[in-house]
């Protein structure tokens, strides 16, 4: 062992690898002591996970890798972990060690994957987790004779009550940095002899010969990450040379790619022979006696449906009272604010700009941490499995899998907490395409937009009444078309991506259904709080930058200062009558002269501040008109004429943007109600009822309320969901076309609305 | 016979993996290899996908992927 003091100044590099479902993530947590840096490689959407710690004075980095069946890449994704295992990925120095998790229950395939990383010459410590649900299960390691077989360091865990760290922990630290290990090398000459030959050819001036370990991988993995990789960075005939050498194999009797297969799991039963002792087989486990009834035919349906039914509703009806409170809290804040600074240019920013865009992003948080909680309890606990394995049938239809089923599901409550919930996803285009069609699910922020104009201008006729009360109205019917408008387009929307877009590219649905088990409280917790923190550090800085540019082309460039003086004036009316009403309920009841006089006091303000919040209505309404915001309503009146939309309505849209609700104060400011205007506000209601194009038609009615209504179903109007789709698939490409295919969407079907409904009038 | 025929509750030997794509690559590299043993545990409601035993543990596999696995009755 090297222990000079120079070796052990230096920062060491760990990678952590394992297959899904080893308990991998638990284990990280517990080497990292929960604290990891989460970021996301450069080029890819593979999450970037780094714990830095010291353990007796050294600096490790630990680097949580994807879980992956194998190291033979066949998408960009796959093909991160590769490269940060031979040291060619840039933010990640070449690993010291590798830290290989085994699940101790299903030894022999796990190995697969460490036998393809024997052949990387790191120093490698082997991991068997679960050590406890393998003995449940009758099966028996000798440990010390698998170390002894391998010559390496082996280590048994239970890392879900944190058995066996401190063991693993000495083992990383007495790795033998810098040594270079013989690869397993399981493969016959004939192989090797055409790797030689294929390396020499791959021979670049700038890289030199290529990793064996890559070139192994060329050999091996047809139609692989790895060809397509090296078909684009060398010569022309390379596709050529790899048939011939491909052929050449097959006839000698080691055709790739079954070769490999048989070698590494020939060599992973050989090598626990010895070692590990198992009961019969086809052992029935208590997992499969779980399984029989939770994916019986009509059990595990039923199940599935009151589950998913509990979740959605528990994210509804959960998320409401924390949504209130931090609205609650952001009126306080506003109210602090507005005691502190006079009105003004600065009170206008913080109010209506940095108080608004923060919480903005807060408001999200509730139903983040609550579905993230499920989610983590429904994948910890093995039932995430079962439910894309119950629900693949049926979303196969749509061309993905039942994976995608949870993510959509949730984003009929909100598309932000979905889109986030796609990385159960590992087929990078089907994650694409339920990340593009998420958002057109309902979300919670639609609702008041349809209550507005539901109520507004849809008639409250019953069709089906129990006992005086109604059952089916017209009302209720035109929210249920409205709310399922989204899922319906989303079909032929998913179908078109994965068959025109996505072609070619089979996910296959190969999936382990992993043994049930008790989810860890400390794993479920650091989850939640990973998936929140992100999105508030990452997605919450863009959506509040959007709503301070929004704000800015709503005030600017007006001359505000009549607003402030009226402003002011109001607060002042309304402080007197504050004191006013604290006088009169001082004054005693017998001083009748008094009280008299306080009251018609009182009158003549109360009357004062009427007049002053009209003014400041109005006031307020003619500078939006003339904002920038303003201003581009104008500019795009003629684009919205077709959907029956008046220039107003085109502003409400626009200063929609970063939430689609936002358009019901934008109306209430421009329709002269005041900012805070909520969706069944009668005054708001009565005026737009009343609003007039100029020849003194009305602009609205019933047609125009449904196109209104059917452009939020389908419009990317959340900057809060763009910004996630920019942070989860680490690129602007998406969240660019996420808008503009929704916007082109949602400006037709208004426009079929508007129109079609025009003709019944 | 291929894998998607076989009846619940029996056990079947894989005899080859047809075909050299994405799926058969997959379903080598989860241990479906000729020689090993493989038992159908039941099916989703649906039908499809099915849940198989095969080296101690449980996988699932599409009917269409089923299909590339020749076996024999044991």
């Amino acid at each position: 062992m090297i222990n000079s003091p120079a070796v052990s100044q230096k920062k060491m590099t760990i990678a952590i690898i394992g297959n899904p479902n080893t308990g991998k993530s638990t284990l990280f947590n517990h080497l990292s002591g929960g604290h990891a840096h989460i970021g996301n490689f450069p080029g890819v959407t593979v999450e970037k996970k780094v714990g830095s710690v010291t353990w007796d004075g050294r600096n490790i980095d630990l680097v949580d890798l994807p879980g992956t069946y194998s190291l033979a890449p066949r998408s960009i994704d796959e093909m991160v972990a590769v490269d940060v295992l031979l040291g060619r990925q840039k933010e990640v120095p070449l690993p010291d060690a590798i830290v290989c998790i085994a699940d101790a229950s299903n030894l022999e395939r796990n190995l697969y994957l460490f036998s393809q990383i024997l052949d990387l010459s790191i120093p490698v410590v082997l991991v068997l987790n679960m050590c406890d649900l393998a003995r449940s299960r009758g099966i028996e390691i000798d440990a010390g004779a698998l170390s002894q077989k391998l010559n390496l360091p082996v280590v048994c865990t239970e890392a879900h009550h944190g058995k066996g760290v401190k063991e693993l922990k000495a083992e990383i630290l007495r790795v033998d940095v810098g040594t270079k290990h013989q690869p397993l090398s399981l493969f016959p000459d004939a192989f090797y002899f055409e790797r030689e030959q294929l390396s020499e050819k791959l021979q670049t001036d700038e890289e030199g010969i290529p990793p064996d370990f890559l070139v192994d991988r060329l050999l091996l993995d047809v139609g692989g990450y790895v060809e397509s990789y090296f078909e684009n960075h060398t010569h022309n005939g390379l596709m050529d040379d790899l048939r011939q050498a491909r052929s050449r194999l097959k006839e000698a009797g080691y055709a790739v790619p079954a070769i490999e297969a048989r070698l590494r799991y020939g060599w992973s039963r050989d090598l626990l022979k010895d070692v590990i002792e198992h009961p019969k087989e086809h052992q029935v486990t208590n997992s499969d006696r779980i399984d029989r009834w939770l994916t019986h035919r009509v059990f595990g349906f039923l199940f599935f449906f009151v589950l998913m039914f509990f979740v959605f509703q528990s994210v509804f009806t959960w998320a409401g009272p924390a949504m209130e409170l931090i609205e609650a809290g952001q009126g306080i804040v506003d109210g602090t604010v507005e005691s502190l600074i006079s009105p003004g240019p600065l009170r206008s920013l913080v109010v209506d700009g940095v108080v608004a865009g923060v919480g903005g992003v807060l408001i999200f948080l509730p139903q983040i941490v609550i579905l993230y909680f499920f989610i983590a309890v429904l994948e910890d606990s093995g039932y995430m499995a079962r439910a894309a394995f119950i629900m693949d049938r049926l979303m196969r239809s749509l061309g993905l899998s039942g994976k995608s089923f949870i993510p959509l599901m949730s984003s009929f409550a909100c598309a932000v907490p979905g889109i986030m919930a796609t990385r159960v996803i590992e087929n990078r285009h089907e994650r694409l395409v339920t990340i593009l069609v998420a958002p057109l699910m309902s979300c919670s922020a639609r609702w008041p937009v349809y209550t507005l104009f539901i109520a507004a201008f849809i008639p409250n006729i019953a069709y089906l009444s129990l006992a005086g009360s109604p059952l089916v109205t017209l009302q209720g019917l035109v929210l249920f078309a409205m709310s399922s408008i989204g899922a319906l387009v989303a079909i032929p929307v998913a179908w078109f991506l994965k068959r025109i877009c996505f072609k070619g590219d089979v996910a296959p649905f190969v999936m382990e259904l992993p043994g049930y088990k008790w989810p860890s409280p400390r794993n479920v917790i650091l989850r939640v709080y990973n998936r929140a923190k992100s999105f508030v550090v990452k997605a919450g800085t863009l959506i509040f930058m959007t709503s301070i540019i929004i704000w800015a082309a709503g005030y600017f460039p007006g001359d505000h200062s009549e607003q402030f003086q009226i402003q002011e004036r109001i607060e002042t009316v309304d402080s007197s009558l504050e004191e006013l009403e604290t006088q009169i309920a001082a004054t005693e009841e017998s001083d009748q002269a008094a009280l008299r006089e306080l009251q018609s006091q009182k009158e003549l303000l109360s009357g004062e501040q009427a007049e002053l919040n009209e003014k400041q209505n109005q006031v307020s309404g003619q500078l939006v008109e003339s904002s920038f915001l303003g201003q581009a309503g104008h500019l795009i009146a003629p684009v919205v004429k077709p959907l029956g939309w008046d220039w107003k309505i085109g502003v409400g849209v626009i200063a929609s943007f970063p939430a689609r609700e936002v358009i019901i104060s934008t109306l209430g400011t421009i329709y002269s109600l005041g900012g805070d205007i909520g969706e069944d506000d009668q005054g708001l209601i009565g005026s737009i009822r009343a609003s007039t194009w100029p020849d003194g038609s009305k602009v609205f009615n019933v047609p125009v309320a449904i196109s209104i209504m059917v452009f939020f179903a389908l419009c990317a109007q959340c900057a809060a969901t763009l910004m996630v789709i920019r942070r989860e698939t680490n690129s602007w490409l998406w969240p660019v076309i996420s808008f503009t295919y929704m916007t082109t969407l949602a400006y037709v079907g208004a426009f079929i609305s508007y129109q079609v409904g025009m003709l019944f009038i | 016979m291929t894998l998607n025929q076989i009846i619940k509750g029996q056990i079947a030997r894989i005899t080859q993996i047809n075909g050299e794509d994405a799926v058969s690559i997959r379903l080598m590299e989860m241990g479906l290899i000729d020689g090993e043993e493989i038992q159908l545990l039941g099916k989703a409601p649906l039908g499809d996908p099915l849940e198989f035993a095969v080296r101690g543990y449980r996988l699932s596999l599409r009917l269409n992927e089923a299909k590339c696995v020749e076996v024999e009755i044991v």
